[in-house]
């Protein structure tokens, strides 16, 4: 069954980059600061760079080991650059055609009436759906994405990810996605690995790291809330869950069924009435705890955590038991899907 | 100094200097009527001269390119020890004169010379005949091709070409299809700066293929001959070079100009709805 089997150790100016991964027919998040070795990985997978040890292997066939290195050239690996790389003196057809076929690949992506255009003259979406397009013209039997939303600005990303879940899903080839923002990665992976100075400190699904992180690392990374839900999409093109608490929360996000809600507690503000501000969402709660963490406190309203200033909780006069209301935007929610069918709302 | 005092300073040195560099090329034109220039070119001398240099410049020109652009390519792409002497190597003619340039191809491919023999056994003379010329010609002209070259290609997107060996491209395709056209500005700039060196080639070919009107004399030394002899023709050959000149600082400009259409980056997009 195509699955990607690594066991590496790649050196690095600062450190060695150790990585132990088995991929099927899946999509394997890979989170971590920048400079942690992402990249890296991605590079010795697609032959970019030499790793000290280890072996690549791909449905059984060695791409690198004891005495096989293929060259990046004879691998089939898709790679979407975190720039994109694209060829700036091709057309958009003919940067597909370079790969192989790319028929049908343009209509698939939505870049058909792009075909004549040169890079220059596309968006960030749009460069992105070309190296996207480029990468599966090549019939590659490992996708590797290096950050693919950093590219984007905030505006398009939303219905970005939204159209690439869908296309990871419907691909079921071995895939890595690497990016620095763990929400990002959740919302695409099936499981993630944190990775930290080269090496992964945690892996397993978005939902497990969020609930019991390995370390404080984690914790500051993944650090999200995670509440549950059933998801429909509404009238306007939002998302409407229905939390088991029987609150409703409202997303950017296009999902349909049963979902994971992830929020930041940095994107969630508190306040004694609900505010006429422009967030959409409005949990009111009694306060079970506040936490110090730095100059920050962490407070605990029913499902969620919010992190604000000192000063903010100084303000309010917030103290334990008292009920607030949490606030936080729809675009602020990231939607986890497990098993549920996912629609588009860009059609 | 005062402010004034400096603004003089600075408007005398530039009219000087504007002055020294224009007034030759203006002093050529003035001296023959255009309509006499034309009919000075039609002068045996002078049309022998720009036969032997076009057809030597061209064979040279061909050569250099052809040699010279995977050369560079090597020399900007791989990192080895030694790289940088190796690309020093490559920039002597740059800084021998060119008469040593021509002594230099004499010791080596001249009758006594070290592969004399050798080219004699084969039937081979070089010396005093156009491929002679066209040696001189190249050997002088590389080193301004190659180093624009080897700029061009360094300034190269490392990832593009990782791209595009991730795409299935071997080194050959790479080289055609993505390296060659995203450096073209630069190596077309590199090309036009080495075609004038080596059409203006004097020295090196003077002392290694000598000035027989008709083989081995080019236009700069059919100016030399014709300075005691006719100087309306050696002025109508130098006004020819003018405007060749002309053309190719032109060419240049174009060529720097459209490289930044080629490479650029991939930046940001201002719109993202289309």
């Amino acid at each position: 069954m195509g699955t990607l089997r690594l066991d590496l150790t790649i050196p690095t100016r600062s450190f060695d980059v150790e990585v132990d991964l088995e991929v099927g027919r899946e999509t394997v998040g890979l989170v971590g600061p920048s400079g942690a070795g992402k990249t890296t990985i991605l590079d010795a997978i697609a032959g970019l760079r030499r790793p000290s040890r280890g072996s690549i292997e791909v449905a059984g066939e060695a791409w690198f080991g004891k005495r096989v290195n293929r060259r990046p050239e004879d691998r089939s690996v898709g790679y979407v650059f975190q720039e994109y790389a694209l060829f700036p003196h091709m057309t958009v057809e003919r940067n597909v055609a370079f790969a192989g076929d790319g028929a049908g690949l343009l209509e698939r992506l939505g870049i058909a009436a792009l075909a004549k255009a040169k890079p220059a003259q596309l968006s960030g979406g749009e460069r992105q759906r070309v190296a996207l397009a480029r990468a599966l013209a090549r019939k590659p039997r490992v996708l590797l994405l290096d950050e693919p939303m950093a590219a984007l600005d905030p505006h398009t990303r939303g219905r970005v990810r939204s159209e690439l879940r869908l296309l990871l899903r419907e691909l079921r080839l071995p895939t890595i996605v690497v990016a620095h923002d763990f929400l990002d990665t959740a919302a695409l992976a099936d499981r993630v690995a944190v990775l930290v100075d080269g090496r992964v400190v945690q892996s397993g699904t978005a939902e497990e790291l969020i609930a019991r992180p390995a370390n404080a690392f984690v914790a500051e990374l993944a650090g999200g809330n995670l509440v549950h839900g059933t998801a429909r999409p509404r009238r306007d093109g939002l998302t409407e869950i229905v939390l088991e608490s029987g609150q409703v929360v409202v997303s950017t996000d296009a999902a349909f069924g049963p979902v994971g809600v992830v929020i930041h507690p940095w994107e969630i503000s508190l306040a004694r009435a609900e505010s006429e501000d422009s967030a959409q969402n409005h949990i009111r709660g009694r306060i079970e705890s506040i936490v110090p963490v730095g100059n920050r406190r962490r407070v605990r309203v029913g499902p969620l955590t919010a992190e604000v200033t000192a000063a903010a909780v100084e303000q309010l006069g917030l103290a334990e038991s008292d009920v607030v209301v949490a606030s936080f935007k729809a675009t602020a929610t990231r939607l986890t899907t497990r098993g549920s069918s996912l629609i588009s709302t860009v059609e | 100094m005062s402010r004034a005092v400096f603004g003089v300073f600075v408007a005398v040195s530039v009219a000087i200097a504007f002055t020294f560099l224009l007034l030759p090329i203006v002093a050529i034109f003035l001296r023959v009527p255009i309509g006499d220039l034309l009919s000075a070119l039609g002068n045996d001398v002078a049309r022998d001269a720009l036969v032997v240099s076009l057809k030597t410049s061209a064979i040279a020109h061909a050569a250099v390119l052809l040699v010279g652009t995977p050369t560079a390519y090597l020399l900007a792409r791989r990192r080895f020890r030694g790289r940088s002497l190796v690309v020093t190597l490559t920039e002597i003619p740059l800084v021998l004169p060119p008469a040593v340039a021509g002594i230099g191809l004499l010791a080596a491919f001249g009758r006594f010379g070290l592969l004399g023999e050798e080219l004699d056994a084969l039937g081979i003379q070089i010396g005093f005949t156009q491929l002679a010329v066209i040696l001189a010609v190249a050997f002088v002209e590389s080193p301004f091709y190659l180093r624009g070259a080897i700029a061009a290609f360094e300034a190269l997107d490392e990832r593009v070409i990782a791209a595009a060996r991730t795409l299935g491209a071997g080194p050959w395709r790479v080289f055609m299809r993505v390296a060659i056209p995203l450096a073209a500005g630069g190596l077309g700039a590199a090309s036009a700066l080495a075609l004038a060196r080596g059409l203006g080639e004097f020295g090196a070919t003077i002392i290694f293929a000598g000035s027989l009107q008709d083989v081995t004399q080019t236009l700069p030394l059919a100016i030399y001959a014709e300075l005691d002899t006719d100087f309306d023709v050696a002025l109508a050959i130098s006004a020819l070079f003018v405007v060749v000149g002309a053309a190719i600082l032109v060419a240049l400009k174009v060529f720097t100009w459209a490289r930044f259409d080629s490479i650029s980056p991939s930046r940001p997009a201002a719109s993202t709805s289309r």
